[in-house]
């Protein structure tokens, strides 16, 4: 095998990882939390550490990322901040070795630079204990780990058999060494650069902190997605002449909600109307449902599609959400007022008309509004919103996979004509000389008038169909544009036999 | 007050919370005897609790199910697919037969083993089992970490996690043992017999009535922490939230501790997805956390990865570093943690890590940012190892740029990384970085931790940096994904604890005859030490270092993110904490 293809075997196998995850399959999931305890050192000096995670109370599943250590109750122990992929995706973890009064087996120091940088960044705390031939050293560090800063106060635990403290030494980020006193056991300090005396900030907070984990149960309304652009939806060009908003339902037979959701929709026609939303009912199943309108006195439009539409739909929120939703019914999205209908909102589930009438000012939002709009929470970006341009060149790459048709729709739409020109011309080629396939040819005539290939090929499909005048008209444009081209020329010589 | 552990001897020591007993035997053969069945229990072992929160589906069409690919097999493009490979289909096999050996051992619905578990399963029950009271409150585990094909089966190592009472535990076992199979040809192979190779045994002191550590979320963040910004997963908010905005689902948020309004209380800053907004937490008197996000002015809904809390212009507040898509962000703090935006950096787009320290020791801090694939100006593009597959993966060196940023005063920032010799060595997919004079000479140096293969770390000598990775042979061949330093075993000298990826598949796989028949023998070894796990490298004299990670036992971090020194019992000795887990999914398959 040679090696470019071995890369590419490689490069396609971490995309099959990623495709199987966008599945919904775990990859190295479901792990628990280390914690590793320190048991001495042997006579060579290396530590020894035994596992326990089990007992540690940490060793949650929870795709954990980040860790920030403090003592976040000045209790005298050290606690965790867990920031997690998962949910809850933050945790603290309050350290109980200290469960009622404050520690006094542990110091902690905060240095501050005056000529050095004001945090000490770099200072290194030398702390001498009587009776241990080897000092404790710590230095002050910002940010590691893993995306992590913990506090910068440095934490000395001392041991909990009567060891004290000797001497404390800082040698600052500066290189000059100063020695602080006045530090006992269980106090908290601020060492201050050049000053030689130990800022004492203990203080009893006795805040016992009671266990209390998040509660997990809230599904709220996350199966409805506004989107923070316009996104224009060519896999929903089918769609008939509608004037003005419109909210389009996708249903199966088989599914009740979507019964609920229909029936529910009808019985609000009166307010929708008014509002000035159009209605769109979409039938998975040909049979069945136009019983079923009738049967509610459905008073809107209705169509029935083959699932080859929710595929493209499917294709359409693969390109969009890095973690695409399995694809269900009912499936509903609200559309700007034409020509080019905009996706403005995307719902999942039943969500009756109320929800979808408080979306409807979306359809007229500016893009900055909808970005708003599409954040859960308030916040403030630094950046504008992505420029339609950029976003209709990504959903083009995306959605090339998926539906090329689209993915041309979109390249054309990014001011990528000459792509959007290329993918037309492919389609032609792998259409055969059917209908579709003469479209394409002349759509990609269309967007790249010069694009010889696509007049010769249209020449031939033409000719195949002994449409020789308009055949020679293709032929001639491709040897014109482009005179090096043996097949036009070879083309024209055929047709005048041919004739 | 520190134990000396001694090897091939049972130790007991009396550490401040734990009593452990820790048993190294060296291959102690066990008898084979029959099962005494005493212990009659009647529910399932434990399962592992979903923590992810996908969205309900109203009505879905069932999926396809797909088969599940060794992804690290897959990652080291293997063309053929490891799971046909024979030992992994035994070791798929043995670990059903080890699923029902737990279950059998949880439940003791039957009185005997069932005899298809072969005639060393009894005897093993027995001896994982031995002085505990096995029964629905415990939770077993196993790992295969090796598989040997030998005539008439296969040999296994296998690592037993034994724990007790289920929720909360106080009592820990891990075993490794050398497992004997049967080949069969139909009904899967049996297990012949056992040895076991090393046994820790760890239990609460009965005084202590909590675990060490107690989830209070809840009680410091009241309604907040039960908001569903922190109570959906990733997988959900990249369910709702668009690629437009950059949300995506790896999940690669941070947090930073600091005070931020100069109470002398640490306050919390939170980095999330793209339209999900950070926050800044404040610390009350009483413990509590005010959301002052908004009112700060640090609610960036932009994307961002990691955050520092830091003082850049020396006026004794701590200002705001975050590392989002597009910039390196800095915003200025007026001293009551009201913060005004002043412009960011383009040099490392999509950082991860971020990492401060005064490198030239002017007296200002200067900034490193670590950039995994990132590419400037580009918005919604791929992320992570789909934006630039590594090439070669264990040895890779064509993935984004790092930078060191110095501090100019008022907030401007200059790449220097070139000019200070960093770029040696600079595209390989860095995770993390860290700052530690290792060599004690009065400067900062610098690890960085790399995913596919060789780490750097960067000697300095008064600015100017020189690679010593390789010399001092801290390369550390693996997928880095942390890196902190401490003196853990007290000797003066700064000691490297690197998180890294341990995986069992990879461990089983890398060691076939299939896979070193198709490779070179050095990219064998590498590969091989890929899969190993974190790694511990004690500084000693002449600022060198000494790989004792496996002599330490604290390989096995598994899938770990930050692996951190924390001395959480406050006997002046550095623990250990590890962030685990990749990608926890609603499928129960794993690749």
């Amino acid at each position: 095998m040679s090696s470019s293809q071995n890369t590419d075997a490689y490069v396609s196998a971490w995309s099959e990882l990623m495709r199987q995850v966008r599945q919904g399959a775990s990859w190295s999931g479901n792990e628990r939390n280390r914690v590793f305890l320190h048991g001495g050192v042997t006579q060579e000096g290396t530590p020894r550490y035994a596992d326990v995670s089990a007992l540690s109370g940490m060793d949650f599943p929870d795709d954990a990322r980040a860790l920030g250590v403090t003592d976040w109750d000045h209790d005298g122990d050290l606690d965790v901040w867990i920031r997690n992929r998962t949910a809850p995706r933050l945790r603290l973890m309050a350290n109980q070795h200290v469960q009622k009064a404050r520690a006094t087996d542990s110091i902690t120091l905060r240095l501050e630079g005056t000529k050095s940088n004001r945090d000490a960044i770099g200072g290194r705390v030398i702390v001498a204990l009587k009776g241990e031939k080897q000092p404790l050293i710590q230095t002050v560090r910002a940010g590691g780990g893993f995306l992590s800063q913990s506090s910068k106060s440095l934490h000395f635990g001392l041991g909990s058999s009567g060891e004290v403290i000797q001497s404390i030494a800082v040698r600052w980020p500066n290189g000059t060494t100063e020695s602080f006193s006045g530090i006992t056991p269980g106090s908290r300090a601020v060492l201050i650069e050049g000053t030689g005396a130990a800022r004492i900030e203990t203080k009893d907070r006795n805040l016992a902190l009671k266990p209390k984990p998040v509660v997990l149960e809230n599904a709220g309304d996350r199966l409805t997605s506004v989107f923070p652009r316009r996104v224009l939806a060519p896999a929903l060009s089918f769609l008939p002449e509608i004037r003005g908003p419109l909210w389009v339902i996708l249903w199966s037979k088989d599914c009740p909600h979507c019964h609920a959701e229909l029936q529910a929709m009808t019985a609000a026609a009166a307010g929708l109307k008014k509002a000035g939303l159009k209605v769109l009912a979409i039938s998975l199943e040909d049979e069945y449902s136009n019983a079923f309108f009738k049967s509610i006195a459905f008073p809107f439009p209705t169509m029935v599609v083959d699932e080859t539409i929710l595929a493209r739909l499917q294709g359409l929120q693969a390109s969009l959400f890095d973690q695409p939703p399995p694809p269900s019914v009912p499936l509903s999205f609200l559309l700007t007022a034409g020509p080019d209908r905009a996706i403005t909102a995307i719902f999942r589930s039943a969500v009756g008309p109320e929800m979808v009438l408080a979306h409807l000012p979306l359809t007229r939002a500016s893009d900055t509004q909808l970005r708003d709009a599409a954040a859960p929470y308030t916040g403030q970006w630094y950046t504008r919103p992505q420029p339609s341009e950029t976003l209709s060149k990504y959903l083009a790459e995306k959605m090339h996979a998926h539906d090329r048709l689209a993915s041309a729709y979109y390249y054309e739409h990014a001011g990528l004509t000459a792509t959007a020109a290329r993918i037309h011309y492919d389609v032609g080629m792998d259409g055969n000389g059917t209908p579709k396939a003469e479209s394409a040819f002349r759509k990609a005539i269309a967007l790249k008038p010069d694009f010889a290939k696509a007049h010769n090929n249209l020449g031939a499909l033409l000719a195949n169909q002994r449409r020789f005048k308009e055949a020679r008209s293709c032929f001639e444009q491709a040897a014109k544009l482009e005179p090096s081209n043996e097949k036009a020329q070879l083309n024209l010589k055929l047709l005048e036999q041919m004739q | 007050m520190s134990s000396v552990v001694d090897k091939h001897r049972q130790v007991k020591s009396s550490w401040s919370w734990l009593v452990a007993v820790v048993i190294l035997t060296s291959a102690a053969v066990l008898a084979l005897k029959n099962c005494s069945g005493e212990r009659l229990v009647t529910e399932m072992i434990p399962v592992v609790p979903r923590r992810s929160v996908p969205f309900a589906v109203a009505y879905g069409k069932p999926e396809g199910s797909v088969a599940s690919t060794s992804s690290f097999i897959v990652a080291t493009a293997e063309t053929e697919a490891a799971t046909n490979w024979e030992s992994e289909r035994w070791s798929n096999q043995a670990n059903a037969r080890l699923d029902q050996l737990a279950q059998w051992l949880t439940r003791r619905e039957a009185n005997e083993l069932p005899v298809a578990l072969g005639r060393g399963a009894s005897p093993f029950a027995e001896a994982l089992a031995d002085g505990i009271p096995v029964s629905t409150e415990t939770r077993i585990s196993f790992k295969i970490v090796h598989v040997q094909v030998i005539a008439d089966g296969f040999e296994t190592t296998v690592s037993a996690e034994l724990a007790y009472p289920a929720e909360s535990p106080t009592h820990q076992r891990n075993s490794q043992w050398q497992c004997q199979w049967l080949s069969q040809r139909d009904g899967g192979p049996m297990l012949d017999s056992t040895t076991l190779i090393s046994s820790e045994e760890l239990q609460r002191p009965e005084s202590q009535s909590t675990p060490w550590f107690v989830d209070v979320t809840a009680s410091v963040l009241a309604d907040e922490a039960n908001s569903p910004q922190h109570t959906t997963g990733i997988d959900g908010w990249s369910q709702r939230l668009t690629r437009i905005d950059e949300m995506t689902l790896q999940g690669h948020h941070g947090l930073a501790v600091g005070d931020v309004n100069g109470d002398a209380l640490e306050d919390l800053y939170v980095c999330d997805g793209g339209g999900l907004p950070n926050r800044l937490y404040l610390q009350q008197a009483d413990g509590t956390l005010e959301d002052i996000s908004a009112r700060s002015r640090t609610d960036w809904l932009e994307s961002s990865s990691a955050a520092l809390l830091v003082d850049l212009d020396n006026d004794g507040d701590e200002d705001l570093v975050v590392a989002t898509v597009p910039l390196i962000l800095f915003s200025e703090n007026d001293g009551s943690g009201r913060f005004e935006f002043r412009g960011g950096h383009e040099a490392v787009p999509s950082a991860y890590t971020l990492a401060a320290a005064d490198y030239d020791n002017d007296g200002d801090l200067d900034l490193y940012a670590t950039n995994y694939s990132g590419r400037a100006g580009e918005r919604m593009g791929a992320r992570g190892f789909e934006a630039q597959a590594p090439l070669p993966f264990h040895d890779a060196n064509n993935g984004g740029r790092n930078a060191l940023l110095e501090n100019q005063g008022d907030f401007e920032f200059h790449d220097v990384t070139e000019r200070v010799g960093l770029d040696a060595n600079n595209r390989r997919f860095s995770f993390s970085a860290a700052w530690e004079d290792y060599d004690n000479d009065g400067d900062q140096d610098l690890y960085v931790a790399n995913d596919f293969g060789r780490n750097n770390l960067y000697k300095n000598n008064d600015g100017a940096f020189v690679d010593q990775a390789s010399r001092l042979k801290v390369e550390d061949i693996g997928a880095g994904m942390s890196v902190d330093w401490a003196d853990c075993n007290r000797d003066g000298n700064m000691d490297l604890y690197v998180g890294n990826m341990f995986s069992a598949a990879g461990n089983r796989v890398t060691f076939q005859s299939q896979f070193s028949e198709q490779r070179e023998e050095g990219v064998v070894a590498d590969v091989q030490r890929m899969a190993r796990g974190n790694s511990l490298f004690l500084g000693v004299e002449d600022a060198s270092f000494r790989d004792v990670s496996l002599e330490a036992d604290v390989t096995v971090g598994q899938w770990a993110w930050s692996s951190k020194f924390v001395d959480f019992n406050n006997d002046g000795w550095q623990d250990l904490l590890v962030a685990n887990g990749y990608l926890t999914n609603r499928r129960p398959d794993d690749l």
